[in-house]
């Protein structure tokens, strides 16, 4: 199960697994995202490539406005997946 | 182990409680359960997207020594070499960045041994995940 959660403009709280059967509740919320937003990822325990995919392609159509999403608090296992993918140089990871 | 699971995304939650079972009933490094619960899930959802028709897939997970065995069996598929798949660009910029690919080069990362069998339209995709050496069987 994924929670996604926007508790304040410009940022955004993941929390539990975000894997290929939850893409199509991710991509609807983060198509209403329209700006820069810090992603906070401290409760978000898993992440697969459908995952690192919905992220990818909402930087993509930010990036087109000049926004971005910059993603902290990752665990170590998540983000050696950002590091595997190459998406270190996508995104900012703090 | 071994379990039969429906060729549908919504059986994943099943898969990953699979995996966490295995790797307490292996007393195996609980930081193994996120490599395994990867590239089962990046291989498992590329049965159920590129092969909709076909049945169930069953999953296999043993311990042999200080490696974790995975296998991935599916009795009715298309043949899909993913040894030959062609490897995502990981340097490329964000405009040239495609999510396709990217699952495979992972489970590849991730895991130590990758195999590959095509017969008679079964595939067998057979992984194997090395433990910290701390963490062999006594």
């Amino acid at each position: 199960m994924l929670n996604l959660e926007q508790p304040e403009a410009g940022r955004i709280h993941l929390a539990g697994r975000f894997d290929a059967a939850q893409v199509q509740k991710a991509e609807a919320f983060f198509h209403s995202i329209q700006s820069s937003c810090v992603v906070d990822f401290e409760g978000l325990d898993y992440i697969s490539s459908a995952g690192l995919g919905v992220l990818l392609g909402t930087q993509k159509r930010l990036m087109q406005t000049g926004e971005a999403l910059k993603l902290v608090n990752l665990n170590p296992h998540v983000k050696n997946v950002f590091l595997y993918a190459g998406f270190d140089r996508v995104f900012v990871i703090e | 182990m071994e379990r039969r699971f429906d060729r549908a995304l919504s059986s994943l939650e099943q898969v990953f409680a699979f995996v966490e079972t295995f790797i307490t009933t292996a007393q195996a490094d609980p930081g193994a359960a996120f490599p395994l619960n990867l590239a089962i899930e990046e291989l498992f959802v590329n049965m159920v997207n590129y092969n909709a028709g076909g049945g169930d897939i069953d999953i296999t997970l043993e311990r042999e020594r200080n490696k974790l065995l995975v296998t991935l069996h599916d009795s009715d598929s298309e043949q899909y070499d993913i040894l030959r798949h062609n490897a995502p660009d990981v340097h490329a910029t964000l405009e040239d960045r495609e999510p396709g690919g990217l699952g495979i080069h992972l489970v590849k990362s991730l895991m130590d041994e990758v195999y590959y069998e095509y017969r008679d339209r079964q595939t067998t995709i057979r992984l194997v995940k090395m433990l910290p050496p701390n963490d062999a069987e006594s």
